[in-house]
């Protein structure tokens, strides 16, 4: 009796699996790449499971599910952001001159920049609605147009020093946990409320479903869609700040990889290219999986040929497999 | 009986069993050389599982199918033409880009003795298919410049030009105007005449009894009845196809019309031209016209989708000028679009999200939706609309045709409107179905709601309308009060077109004269 009951419950557990927004074999993926990184460690005695190791991909892991939150959103409104990259290197380069090392100017320009980046993320949304430029290219577009403003006002070469305060925020910790990680998952649980519970989440999945009806139920598609962008490029921006104080140089192409890497943690993660689908705890998971499996690879002591094409191979796989495109 | 020599194609004891459905069962029925049949019943009768089974698409579970006197086992869909079985689904499957010539020989390209695509040779045989069916396209024209009914013709030409000795049409009416459908039924006795058998699925019965010679009525996968048309009138086909006495399928007019709450004078669109009309509490207007007529444009232009050019519109008295939807919305307008699939349902979301997305501030608690309100609600609905779902978890987009219909009244209704403007409201939906959405739309009128239901099937029209308003070109040609006296289809459609018109004559005329 009690061992049916328990099965049961196993089974309930189960179908809630299955409608959730995650779907199962995301879950078994995660699970499969932790017991391979395991089998490895076992093998070959590469240091995967240390606190050091960790401790870095949870670091690597917070900046990226920044970015890949927004790219989330994004996706789900029936676009793509390629601006990311551009958004996230000129945040770190903002962050890095302005703040000049003065601990007292982080939150001040912390903000400033978030501004910024959120005024980057508006002009995509608006060329994308207003003006009904293709997602991919008034994104491509932005982002050349924000490299080369970088670029003229930096000169070429980054200047500024990275404060204190926010080196601890990047590399510090706090009962263990690295702040990023904490500031992180401060930010996902906003995210999930937003997306999952809130009408925001709501009108945009049914905005990026179906576009047209979205408006004959007397839905603002384009304040919608606007509000993804502003919320991608100001995440990008952020995430731009948080890196230099985790690399602890400003560098003129920090976000580097950022964009592909976002758009397949958040489509590993179920979302959708075409819009209407996509969840916080999918992004999360994607990400992770992500940069396990890079992080396997450079322990592995892969050339960095190899681990160009074994993350290659993976997005592509991601995309190609997990990517669930509209019917 | 038949003698077996007139029978083209026979179905014996087909079964369809699906995971948990049986689609089919025991399905028996016979095509004779040269004939039109007509297949009807209500949605999830089993008509496409058999279409597709005789297709090639699906594989039969039981049963065999006969064709020319020898069993016949379909592989696939190729293997199906190959035989001379040619389906025409109701979304061609033509290429927009290429032309007429192109289309019908794609991928069977007649080539010159370099291995090319000899056009001159598949233009001639084009034309040749054309002049069968005595139909005249301009045959380097792209797919996309032509109308329906000419991309339905060439759809028809493709069937033709492999040869094929049956040709299966799934709802060809549902895009057609009305003159379109006459053409139609000129090119299908063509195909008649030349011996072919054509299996004609359609949910609009007048079509039947126009075209068909023989009708078989499926209900829950089963054959209700083979009959000859003639032998036939619409209440006992009707009955067949629900399975219970419909005694009238549109329910009876409210008695209590009110004064006028909506009014628009000289409204015009792009392409509206000045139209005046009234609409007043607690009635039916219904708008007729043939496709193109600017029905839907009159609507929208209502509704703010489309901007008004110039003319007013008041609302008891009030003038408005809506800028947006949204606006129509806030003022007590709903809208229910006439395509369902790309207008109305949200295709992978839930019941619920379907339901309440035009109200969903009614459920928002500081940004954040109260989802108990909201299932409640739309619990509430299911049950008074009598919509039938398993959950209200459950996708819209596996709901039948008439229960998504319902669940897109419950969101209008849940707007709590004065003026229901609906486009098309039975659209692509079976007998029952309709019936119960009539009943829906009287209750609404003798709430004391107002409703203006835009329609392409002019029973319909006739039997819901308190007052017609005819469009013609963007103008309004007329409009007929019902109160005084009930309108027949030819004096709706003389005024739809301008001038005096006939509907075709029946099958069952036809039938005597062969």
């Amino acid at each position: 009796m009690a061992a049916r009951k328990k099965l049961n419950v196993w089974f309930t557990m189960l179908e809630r699996l299955k409608r959730g927004a995650v779907s199962p074999g995301l879950y078994a993926a995660l699970l499969a790449l932790i017991v391979a990184a395991l089998v490895m460690q076992a093998v070959t005695g590469v240091s995967f499971f240390t606190m050091s190791n960790m401790l870095n991909v949870a670091r690597n892991f917070s900046m990226l599910g920044f970015v890949a939150l927004g790219q989330t959103l994004v996706i789900m409104s029936g676009g793509l952001d390629l601006s990311v990259v551009a958004v996230i290197s000129t945040g770190n380069i903002l962050a890095a001159s302005l703040i000049n090392g003065n601990d007292a100017l982080v939150f001040p320009v912390l903000l400033f920049t978030i501004v910024v980046g959120a005024a980057i993320g508006t002009v995509n949304g608006l060329l994308v609605t207003k003006r009904g430029v293709p997602p991919f290219i008034a994104t491509l577009g932005v982002s050349i147009v924000v490299n080369g403003l970088r670029l003229i006002a930096t000169g070429g070469i980054p200047k500024g020093n990275v404060p204190e305060l926010l080196k601890e925020m990047g590399t510090g910790s706090f009962l263990g946990l690295p702040w990023m990680v904490i500031i992180f998952v401060i930010v996902a649980i906003f995210f999930y409320i937003l997306l999952a519970k809130s009408s925001y989440g709501r009108r945009l999945r049914v905005t990026g479903s179906n576009p047209e009806v979205a408006v004959l139920s007397g839905i603002n598609k384009d304040r919608v869609i606007i509000t993804a962008y502003l919320i991608c490029g100001a995440l990008g921006a952020g995430a731009g700040v948080f890196l230099a104080g985790y690399t602890g140089i400003a560098d003129n192409w920090a976000g580097n990889e950022f964009d592909i890497n976002s758009i397949a943690a958040a489509v590993l993660g179920g979302a959708a290219i075409g819009g209407g689908s996509g969840s916080v705890q999918g992004t999360v998971i994607g990400s992770i999986i992500l940069l396990l499996i890079t992080n396997l690879a450079i322990l592995a002591h892969l050339p960095i040929q190899s681990q160009m094409m074994v993350k290659g191979l993976v997005i592509i796989l991601a995309l190609g497999f997990f990517g669930r495109g509209k019917k | 009986m038949m003698n077996n020599e007139n029978i083209l194609l026979e179905f014996m004891n087909i079964d369809k069993q699906f995971p948990g459905v049986k689609a089919l069962d025991d399905v028996s029925m016979s095509f004779r050389f040269g004939e039109v049949h007509a297949l009807v019943g209500e949605n999830g009768a089993g008509k496409s599982t058999l279409m597709k089974i005789l297709s090639g698409v699906y594989q039969p579970s039981g049963g065999e199918i006969v064709y020319k006197g020898e069993k016949l086992k379909l592989q696939n869909p190729h293997h199906a033409q190959m035989q001379g079985i040619s389906i025409i689904f109701q979304e061609f499957s033509l290429i927009n880009t290429l032309d007429v010539v192109e289309n019908v020989f794609l991928n069977r390209e007649p080539k010159t003795s370099f291995g090319l695509f000899d056009k001159k040779k598949a233009a001639g045989m084009t034309k040749k298919l054309l002049e069968t069916i005595g139909i005249d396209i301009d045959i380097t024209a792209k797919i996309k410049n032509l109308s329906v009914i000419e991309q339905q013709t060439v759809e028809i030409i493709k069937a033709l030009s492999i040869d094929a000795d049956i040709i299966i049409m799934d709802e060809p009416s549902a895009a057609l105007s009305d003159k379109e459908l006459s053409k139609l039924f000129d090119i299908i006795m063509k195909l008649k005449a030349d011996g072919k058998t054509v299996i004609y699925i359609s949910h609009m019965l007048e079509e039947v009894f126009s075209i068909a010679d023989r009708v078989t009525v499926l209900k829950d996968g089963r054959v209700m009845a083979t009959e000859e048309v003639c032998d036939l009138d619409k209440d006992k086909l009707v009955s067949l196809m629900v399975g219970r006495e419909i005694s009238d399928i549109y329910p009876p007019r409210s008695a209590n019309v009110g004064d006028v709450v909506l009014e628009a004078g000289d409204l015009a669109s792009g392409k509206l031209k000045n139209v005046n009309l009234t609409l007043k509490k607690g009635e039916i207007l219904g708008v007729a016209g043939i496709a193109g007529s600017g029905r839907t444009a009159l609507v929208e232009t209502l509704l703010g989708i489309e901007r008004k050019m110039s003319g007013t519109v008041s609302l008891s008295g009030r003038e408005v000028d809506f800028k947006n939807i949204r606006q129509a919305i806030d003022s007590g307008f709903c809208y229910i679009p006439s395509d369902r699939k790309n207008q109305g349902i949200i295709a992978p979301e839930s019941i619920v999200v379907n339901t309440t997305i035009t109200n969903l501030d009614n459920y928002v608690v500081r940004g954040l939706i109260n989802r108990k309100a909201e299932e409640e609600v739309t619990k509430n609905q299911i049950e008074l609309l009598g919509t039938k779902v398993a959950s209200i978890d459950q996708r819209i987009e596996d709901l039948s045709g008439g229960n998504q219909q319902k669940v897109l009244l419950s969101r209008a209704l849940l707007m709590e409107p004065e003026i229901y403007i609906i486009n098309e409201p039975t659209r692509g939906i079976d007998v029952g179905a309709k019936h119960e959405i009539y009943k829906i739309m009287r209750d609404l009128t003798s709430r004391g709601k107002s409703i203006i239901m835009v329609s392409s099937e002019l029973p319909e029209i006739i039997g819901m309308s308190d007052r017609i308003l005819v469009m013609n070109q963007g103008e309004a040609a007329g409009i007929l009060d019902q109160s005084v006296k009930t309108y027949t289809e030819e004096e709706i459609l003389s005024l739809a077109v301008g001038h005096e018109y006939r509907l075709p004559a029946g099958g069952c005329d036809d039938e005597e004269e062969v």
